[in-house]
């Protein structure tokens, strides 16, 4: 399989995992096997003890460790069987390594996720990513490839891998969510917190990492543990995938060793810092321009400088954008994506996203939305709610100059230019509730069924709101109860909704 | 802040998936036992037991919940009797009472048909004398009117409500029929079925009689009258022109008049 087209990759330092990508846009198994080799299948200890030299964790952003999840899967697993998912559902609008490694260089990630299979005696590898999407495509045909290849004598793994397509949404990503999804329940975070070590697809107990975790247990295992850490800081050896996007004239994939200043990187893809760089996604931070030149590109250097690695995401805003703004359309973004399983976070974050709304037309306060922020942190069962709290706080901090020509002059003089990525929203009908005003009497019956599309004015007459498709059911029944018969549901418009 | 999870209203908790399972899987139970118990020489004696039973009360059930059907749907027009969300409430009883009804009613017909105690064309024309022929004609109509209540929203599009109105009505004639069917036709009805068929007929009849009055003498619905101004026919003061020239001579004369 040949991508039509493939994200663009680029480096500062060696190539590790993007090697060879410059010459096509897809590695399939010959070349993969050419430029990689054939791996070598390791027993749980060597691993584990592999692993631990180099402390490699999770880059799915919480950069846990990741040779303790070995250990607590193996335990748990004890003689039993258990499975290796590997999670390829970003959810992130702004990040795209986990589809890039899945289009351009699949078998990286399958070899890793093999090769904790074969240490773990798992049952399954795993592979979640988003339906209907190139990677999806791509990994399948991955798997396809393999097959083949050893229908024609090579000695690839026969370990059973599945591919599964997921709905995407931002909180999809989630450990616990996508362990739901995967086994065929609805894609939320569980209320109770189950570690997928002990619980996991199909009540196994599961190894589940990122996709460039397993990109670079196999580089690791290739390249043993003196060569994979010539490069990089002593403390984080080895190179990191950085998303860069946004205000940047070149959008990409970077990879750099860890340590590498940041601005380096934002001079590659000929970006300016602007107003401020995102770090970390949307559950990330801002860093302000005057730090961000000075940031370095590790986990530690990003802590020193305010933010979060998490999943490598580097958006820097440019100059052209107002910050406030595109601040505010990505928080309306992330209250939209609430799963409204929690009540602080569903009621709390749009309540956020209509204070920073304020905010940009200069009649909001600051402390307001301080104290809404205060109302929805530590209140969740999944992170959700926290890092949009980060993100709001950050982003008053970082662009508090910004906030003062808002509250002045009511704009900062600049139009918001969507330079923060967000996924295109669904058209979803809407239906419009008409009423023949000389047969309606006011009874009132439809305010009582629909509170929220019907308002009753003084005299009990109903003004109407337009009703979302998902509610057309119980349009209909209240044109159905009219005592008057006066009420009918218009036709269906299409309209843009978050 | 509205969530699609998290509608704020709720109109009913019962057209819930679990609720629709666990009716059919009931219904489908009942069924399968009834069936069970034919295979089985008690199970058949039970079983005439329960048509001997519903033989005499399928009727009265379905007079019962047709009365409750009447007196409901009644309630549920007028504003005076109930709030909002108890008229939403009454007319799902109206509707559930109305069907559990028209479940009861075709019992009965079909048990007095395959009973043999009327010809089938009964089911559907006079025929059998005239007690049991109200009953047709009442059942005939009653099943005319619960179609018109189903197709209900048809009606709000097109731009003719009154005559669902008017077809709705039926049910204040046939009702009345199948109450005199069921205290004519069959066994003799005792004294207390009498007077509380009378008692409900006179509350329903007054009800009805209260709504058509209330109808029939509202005044026209026309915007209440505001009082207008008042308006002044005096005639109207000139000012004093100031602007004109001022001969000096007037102008002490008038000084000195003043004093």
């Amino acid at each position: 399989m040949i991508p039509h087209k493939a994200p663009s990759v680029l480096r500062l330092g060696p190539a590790r995992l993007t090697a060879g990508l410059d010459h096509t846009r897809r590695l399939d198994l010959p070349a993969h096997r050419t430029l990689h080799g054939q791996p070598v299948a390791q027993d749980v200890g060597t691993l584990i003890a592999l692993v631990n030299e180099v402390d490699m964790r999770g880059r799915g952003g919480a950069a846990f460790p990741f040779g303790r999840k070995l250990r607590a899967v193996a335990d748990a697993a004890g003689a039993k069987e258990s499975v290796v998912l590997v999670n390829g559902a970003e959810g992130e609008p702004a990040s795209s390594k986990d589809a890039m490694l899945l289009v351009r260089t699949p078998h990286q990630v399958l070899d890793g996720a093999i090769l904790a299979a074969e240490a773990l005696n798992a049952r399954e590898v795993v592979v979640a990513t988003v339906a209907g999407e190139l990677a999806e495509a791509s990994i399948s045909a991955a798997v396809a490839e393999r097959r083949a290849a050893n229908v024609a004598g090579a000695k690839e793994s026969h370990l059973r891998i599945r591919v599964v397509g997921l709905q995407e949404r931002f909180i999809s990503g989630e450990g616990g969510a996508l362990v739901r999804a995967v086994n065929g329940e609805e894609a939320v975070p569980p209320g109770r917190k189950r570690r997928a070590s002990t619980s996991g697809v199909n009540g196994l107990p599961t190894l589940l990492s990122n996709t460039e975790t397993y990109a670079q247990l196999a580089l690791l295992a290739e390249l043993g543990p003196q060569k994979y850490a010539e490069v990089g800081t002593s403390r984080e050896p080895g190179t990191v995938l950085l998303s860069v996007s946004g205000g940047a004239a070149t959008n990409a994939i970077v990879e750099a060793p860890t340590g590498t200043m940041l601005a380096d990187v934002l001079d590659l893809c000929d970006a300016e810092p602007g107003d401020g760089v995102l770090i970390g996604g949307y559950h990330g931070a801002f860093l302000s321009p005057e730090t961000a030149v000075s940031a370095v590109i590790s986990r530690e250097g990003m802590k020193k400088a305010g933010g979060e690695l998490g999943a490598g995401i580097v958006v820097p805003l440019g100059a052209n954008t107002c910050p406030l703004g595109e601040a505010a359309r990505v928080t309306a973004y992330l209250a939209a994506q609430s799963s409204g399983q929690c009540g602080p976070c569903r009621l709390g974050l749009p309540d956020i996203a209509r204070q920073m709304l304020a905010l940009t037309d200069g009649s909001g306060s600051q402390d307001a939305i301080r104290r809404s922020v205060r109302a929805v942190e530590r209140r969740g069962a999944c992170f959700h709610p926290d890092g949009t709290a980060r993100f709001v706080l950050s982003a008053l901090e970082a662009f508090e100059a910004d906030i003062a020509l808002h509250r002045d002059y009511g704009s900062c003089g600049r139009p918001v230019r969507g330079v923060l990525p967000l996924p295109e929203r669904e058209e979803e009908p809407e239906y419009r509730l008409e009423v023949d005003w000389t047969r309606c009497q006011g009874h009132g019956l439809c305010a009582h069924l629909l509170p929220e599309f019907v308002n009753l004015d003084d005299y009990g007459f109903p003004s109407f709101n337009t009703v979302p498709g998902w509610m057309v059911k119980e349009a209909r029944r209240a044109v159905d109860m009219c005592p008057a018969l006066a009420l009918r549901l218009g036709e269906a418009v299409m309209a843009k909704t978050g | 802040m509205l969530h699609r999870r998290h509608p704020l209203h709720a109109p009913t908790k019962l057209d819930r998936r679990n609720v629709r399972l666990g009716v059919s899987a009931s219904i489908a139970a009942l069924l399968l036992s009834a069936f069970a118990l034919t295979l089985t020489n008690s199970g058949m004696s039970l079983l005439g037991r329960g048509v001997g039973f519903l033989e005499f009360y399928a009727g009265v059930f379905a007079l019962v919940l047709l009365t409750a059907t009447v007196a409901l749907g009644l309630l549920t027009t007028e504003k005076v009797f109930l709030s909002p969300a108890n008229r939403v409430r009454a007319q799902l009883a109206h509707r559930a009472t109305a069907a559990i009804g028209l479940a009861y009613l075709v019992t009965h017909v079909t048990l007095m048909i395959s009973l043999g105690h009327v010809p089938p064309a009964a089911a559907v024309l006079p025929v059998a004398g005239i007690w049991i022929g109200f009953g047709t004609l009442a059942a005939d109509m009653m099943v005319l009117i619960i179609i018109t209540g189903v197709v209900r929203g048809r009606f709000a599009v097109t731009g003719r409500p009154w005559v669902w109105r008017i077809l709705h009505a039926g049910s204040y004639l046939a009702w009345p029929v199948a109450i005199l069917h069921g205290l004519t036709a069959g066994r003799p009805a005792a004294g207390w079925v009498t007077w509380s068929y009378v008692a409900c007929l006179v509350a329903v009849g007054s009800a009805l009689l209260v709504r058509v009055l209330a109808t029939l003498r509202r005044p026209p619905a026309m915007p209440e009258p505001v009082d207008l101004l008042e308006v002044d026919d005096s005639p109207i003061e000139r000012p004093e022109e100031i602007n004109a020239p001022v001969s000096l001579d007037a102008a002490r004369r008038k000084f000195r008049e003043a004093g």
